[in-house]
């Protein structure tokens, strides 16, 4: 929901206790998403207790480089993402729109790189079915990968609402709930980060 | 507006540098394993919490949503400091 003062543009809003950036029912969406992932974090742990030698050999295949790229993409499209919501409260669209485009750019890199790390994955001979490490590892991060493709093509219908010709209200909602959409997704990134490629 | 934007690049760098650090201790042999892993753990706890909080603008919403944010977050660290050091 849009209270009356987000379209303050000098960031009173955001100081507000008790404001809500964009759709209240997309915060609905995110709590049950992450409420499931949360879940699903669960039975990977479950499982990893269960054969500890299997997780910790699967997971010597994972290649560090490709999960810090994919980080810095996603924390610095957020990064950007965050700053578009910003100054679209302060009614500077261009600047707004050149953020959401660098973020777009960056998770496209995103899902580049996942793709590149897939096919070197399958080449080395892993699967959903070698293991369950690996059946976890494509179901968690196929799952984020969908979320990612999703939020990309939210963050492309959000830069056609930054337009003149469409209230600030409106304008304000679409862009701070596709701003909320996006971080959820660097969220939960940085648990799959944790438990899929740095935890020993 | 501007302190805004500050404040939200000064959030961007620390995360990566959080995140260079935990690299760094993953991958470093030489520091203990179940030190490495308290360590990874509160690092992604103090990510996700800048994520949350800053970005997401989790701090400004109803007291519901905080609430419900930070105990997500605590389940989260939590399953994944049990299932390590409370499990046969």
């Amino acid at each position: 929901m849009v209270s009356e003062s987000s379209s303050d543009t000098l960031g009173a809003p955001a100081r507000a206790k008790g404001f809500l950036p964009g759709d209240d029912g997309l915060w609905f969406f995110i709590c049950a998403e992450i409420t499931l992932f949360g879940l699903l974090f669960g039975a990977f742990l479950s499982a990893r207790a269960e054969a500890p030698d299997v997780f910790r050999d699967a997971q010597s295949l994972m290649v560090p480089l490709f999960a810090f790229l994919n980080t810095t993409y996603l924390l610095t499209s957020s990064w950007l993402v965050a700053l578009s919501v910003q100054i679209a409260r302060e009614g500077r669209l261009p600047a707004a729109r050149r953020c959401i485009d660098g973020a777009r750019v960056l998770g496209l890199l995103f899902v580049a790189t996942k793709a590149f790390e897939y096919w070197h994955e399958i080449d080395l001979g892993a699967n959903p079915g070698t293991n369950p490490f690996f059946m976890f590892y494509f179901v968690t991060t196929g799952i984020h990968l969908g979320h990612v493709i999703g939020g990309l093509g939210l963050l492309t219908f959000v830069k056609t609402r930054l337009k003149d010709s469409i209230e600030q209200k409106d304008r304000l909602m679409w862009v701070e709930s596709g701003a909320t959409f996006w971080h959820m997704v660097d969220l939960l990134w940085l648990i799959i980060l944790a438990l899929f490629y740095l935890l020993p | 507006m501007q302190r805004a934007q500050t404040r939200t690049t000064v959030v961007w760098l620390v995360l990566l540098v959080a995140t260079a650090i935990s690299f760094f201790t993953s991958h470093d042999h030489n520091i203990a394993a179940d030190f490495a892993y308290v360590s990874i753990c509160t690092l992604s706890y103090l990510k996700c919490r800048l994520v949350i909080m800053e970005f997401m603008e989790v701090r400004h919403t109803p007291i519901a949503y905080r609430v419900f944010f930070e105990i997500w977050m605590l389940a989260v660290i939590g399953e994944i400091i049990f299932f390590r050091f409370f499990t046969l």
